[in-house]
């Protein structure tokens, strides 16, 4: 539309500035010319800057050709009467009040237009999903995810019920008789979030975090619902890791036998294994956030916070034999401690890996004790084997003498010494021959208590043991064992006499027999009342000729001797109450059935 | 007076030679040592010996082979192994053989005199037996186990085994004055002093054990009357009983070889 403006002051600047960044583009107004008699208004200079054609005389703007719309913005009533007057025929005519009208109107519309426009730029810059749904859940907006994400294009979306949209089934949830969240709010009227797993189109698994918020009308009812979807695949997956690894790692270290923990700076228990909680009877996680203080014996505790401060303070891995007595059986433990260090490289506890060897240095003493056993054995059968022939000479040539002088010749008292002497010299020697001869046992099936019978009938007749009291306690209930059962007398013997002698001939021994089935063995033991067994004595108790003060010889010797050849073992202990005990440790035979 | 019965000693060490002449020089004997079997053998072939005293082990032949020797050439002369101690199932397997008897080194005086002197006696050796039969071929009842002319040992229903002199042994003691016997519930190993003999010629003699086991019981008339030992050795001479440890693998060990 050919169309000329009269007046050019500030608001015509302005129209002008508006129509040339294409506003009002619906009227498609052509400004053609601009008029005003003062050259220097602001919307003739704005006009010739821009090459629109100027005038000064209003008979210009009628004389222009083609020309279909005058606008009047002079504010002047006369103005606006004489172009209502000039004007030809067919030629329309917008005068400034007019205009001032349709220029606050093309205003409020654009204000408006912008701000629609910034709130679906705002729901669209969002990285969640969301969409706009009405009381009948048919989806009234959607922004640009939501787009993305269903496949779905705006247009193809708006109108749809949201479980056509979202939940991909034919029926609603709440048909399906499953509580839809989207009623649940609209029932309460709060916001609601809530985890939701749905099947993306590729099938996968997708986790969504969806806030729902109700929306309300004037009336304070609501009308709307706002659902936002946030995708948190990623969390629940790290979630997943974290509970998997989590597991993992208790299932390595409840499977160990190994004791194995972590403790903070200050002694505190911040992981610990079933193998070490099972050593006070209690459950891993009753354990965790006590102090070893609290668990162990104060001198116990001591040499493991003591090592746990060694291993925090040098922050390396150390290696300890420890030896722990705990609910009265001893454990040596080999430990392997090393710092606990957080991400940046700090000390900040101490874990601790101990392994049970208690059994494994039994096995490597006794293997010590057979070594040294047959190592003397065939010494003593070399050593025999030379000295015999030298002994025969020492008796014949000293009894020869014996025999030569007179009966009170004073010289004759000496070669009975020699003689007496040799004559021990071969008793020693036959003693180490008889422990020397591994005799093979002859098994058979041996009641032990029989065993422990028939050697206290024997022993009530010896003079060594009339002033001991002996007292029985034996098992009524006692499985058999396989042996020799001389043999097995014999060390019952040797024990009975070791211990007699041990109290000087006086006290009490209590000879027992039992049946532990948690190594399946039958134990006889022969405990006394004397000094027990000097801590020092111990490791050597059982070597051939070590002798305390009360004992001697061979007895101990040959006894572990026997016992390793029945597949069994002595254990010797000074227990609380005092004395020494002894203990024969036999496997116990199967019982069929 | 008979001769001076020859005793030929062989064994590999000068002292133990001199020691068994020391020993014996004053019992009658003639004695001559040598310091190999093969020397022995040369000497037997000779002239001869009354008896013979060998060590067991000695460097090239040693004293069984010496002795399977003697037994080939049939005469019956007693040999008298010397042993250890360590090697007294040995000595054992040459009673089986044929030996007279065993003494095992360092022995005293009166054990080597007392078994040369058995030795000396008639039916050592199996030479003479009752009646003028040799001894070592009278075996008693057949369910006897022999140790050669040692001793026997009969299984006994129950388990325990019954142990006896055989006749060679009896009658080489002499008059006996007493015994010295276990105890019950002693435990004896194999080839170890059994049972004591004191002869009323002042000597004593030792009955080895032939199989370990330990007394369960002993003949008490054998204990009042030693007599009986002698003069019923099969029979109500009878000495001990024990029960046994391992009485096939014992009576195996001694076994002549094949």
């Amino acid at each position: 539309m050919k169309t000329a403006i009269v007046g050019a002051g500030k608001g015509c600047r302005s129209l002008l500035e508006f129509i040339l960044e294409g506003g009002l583009s619906e009227l498609r107004l052509d400004v053609a010319l601009v008029c005003d008699r003062e050259e220097r208004a602001p919307g003739l200079v704005f006009a010739r800057e821009r090459g629109i054609p100027t005038c000064s005389e209003l008979s210009e703007v009628m004389d222009l050709p083609g020309l279909e719309m005058v606008v009047e913005l002079t504010g002047n009533e006369r103005v606006a009467e004489d172009i209502y007057h000039r004007v030809p025929p067919g030629v329309r005519v917008m005068d400034h009040v007019m205009a001032r009208l349709f220029w606050d109107l093309l205003h409020a519309e654009r204000q408006l237009r912008r701000e629609r426009e910034q709130v679906q730029e705002i729901l669209d810059s969002m990285p969640d999903i969301v969409f706009v749904l009405d009381r009948e859940m048919r989806i009234q907006a959607v922004n640009a995810e939501f787009v993305r994400m269903s496949g779905l294009s705006r247009e193809e979306a708006l109108g749809l019920r949201c479980h056509d949209a979202l939940c991909g089934t034919e029926e609603s949830l709440e048909q399906a008789g499953i509580t839809c969240p989207l009623n649940e709010v609209l029932r309460t009227g709060k916001r609601m979030s809530l985890v939701q797993v749905t099947r993306g189109r590729d099938g996968e698994e997708e986790h969504y975090e969806v806030t729902i918020s109700p929306l309300r009308n004037d009336g304070g009812e609501i009308d709307r619902l706002v659902e936002s979807r946030h995708p948190v695949n990623e969390r629940v997956r790290l979630k997943r890791e974290v509970e998997e690894s989590n597991w993992r790692f208790r299932r390595l270290i409840d499977s160990a036998r190994d004791f194995i923990s972590m403790k903070d700076r200050e002694g505190r228990y911040l992981v610990m294994n079933a193998a070490t909680a099972e050593l006070f009877d209690m459950w891993a996680y009753e354990c965790v956030g006590k102090t070893v203080h609290e668990l162990y014996p104060p001198e116990i505790a001591e040499l493991i916070s003591k090592h746990d401060r060694e291993a925090m303070e040098q922050k390396r891995h150390i290696t300890y034999e420890e030896t722990l007595v705990l609910k009265g059986r001893e454990y040596h433990l080999k430990t392997e401690r090393f710092p606990l260090l957080d991400y940046k490289g700090d000390v900040v506890g101490v874990c601790t890996i101990s392994r049970d060897v208690t059994e494994e240095k039994r096995l490597q003493q006794e293997l010590i004790q057979a070594d040294k056993l047959a190592a003397v054995g065939k010494l003593a059968a070399g050593v025999a084997h030379e000295i015999n022939n030298p002994l025969t000479g020492i008796l014949a040539y000293a009894e020869d003498l014996l025999e030569d002088v007179e009966e009170d010749d004073p010289r004759s008292e000496d070669y009975r010494v020699i003689v007496r002497e040799t004559l021990r010299c071969r008793e020693i020697v036959r003693n180490l021959l008889d422990f020397a001869r591994q005799t093979t046992p002859r098994k058979q099936t041996v009641d032990l208590n029989e065993v422990a019978e028939s050697v206290l009938a024997l022993v009530s007749k010896l003079a060594l043991f009339k002033d001991i009291r002996i007292r029985r306690e034996l098992s009524g209930d006692l499985p058999h064992v396989s042996g020799d059962p001389q043999q097995l007398q014999q060390v019952v013997l040797n024990l009975m006499v070791n211990a007699a002698e041990m109290m000087r001939g006086e006290g009490e021994i209590r000879i027992g027999t039992r049946f532990d089935p948690e190594d399946r063995t039958c134990r006889l033991s022969v405990a006394d009342t004397g000094p027990g067994v000097p801590e020092e004595a111990r490791g050597r108790l059982f070597e051939p000729f070590f002798s305390t003060k009360a004992t001697h010889g061979l007895g101990l010797a040959v006894s572990w001797g026997i016992v390793e050849r029945h597949g069994g073992r002595i254990e010797v202990e000074n227990p609380a109450e005092g004395g020494a005990r002894f203990q024969v440790v036999l496997p116990a035979m199967e019982v069929d059935g | 007076m008979k001769d001076a019965p020859r005793v030929l000693v062989v064994d590999d060490e000068q002292v133990v030679l001199d020691s068994i002449r020391k020993h014996l020089r004053r019992e009658g004997y003639e004695i001559r040592t040598v310091l190999s079997a093969a020397e022995a053998l040369e000497i037997l072939d000779a002239e001869g010996a009354d008896i013979v005293i060998t060590d067991l082990m000695m460097p090239g032949m040693d004293g069984l082979e010496l002795l399977a020797r003697i037994m080939e050439k049939g005469e019956r002369i007693p040999v008298i192994m010397i042993t250890g101690y360590a090697t007294m199932r040995t000595a054992l397997q040459a009673l089986r053989r044929g030996a007279f008897d065993y003494v095992s080194t360092p022995f005293t005086r009166s054990e080597l005199q007392g078994v040369v002197a058995r030795g000396a006696r008639p039916g050592a050796g199996g030479g003479v037996g009752v009646g003028g039969a040799p001894t070592r071929d009278v075996a008693g009842p057949e369910s006897l186990h022999h140790l050669g002319g040692h001793c026997w040992v009969q299984e006994m229903p129950g388990g325990a085994a019954r142990v006896g002199l055989e006749r060679e042994f009896a009658f080489t003691l002499g008059d006996l004055d007493a015994l010295e016997l276990p105890a019950v519930d002693d435990v004896l190993e194999q080839g170890s002093v059994c049972v004591r003999f004191l002869a009323r010629d002042g000597r004593s003699h030792t009955l080895w054990s032939p199989i370990t086991g330990r007394v369960s019981a002993v003949n008490e008339k054998v204990r009042e009357r030693p007599s009986l030992a002698v003069s019923d050795p099969y029979g109500e001479g009878w000495i001990l009983e024990l029960v046994p440890r391992d009485l096939a693998a014992d009576l195996a060990g001694l076994a002549p070889e094949a």
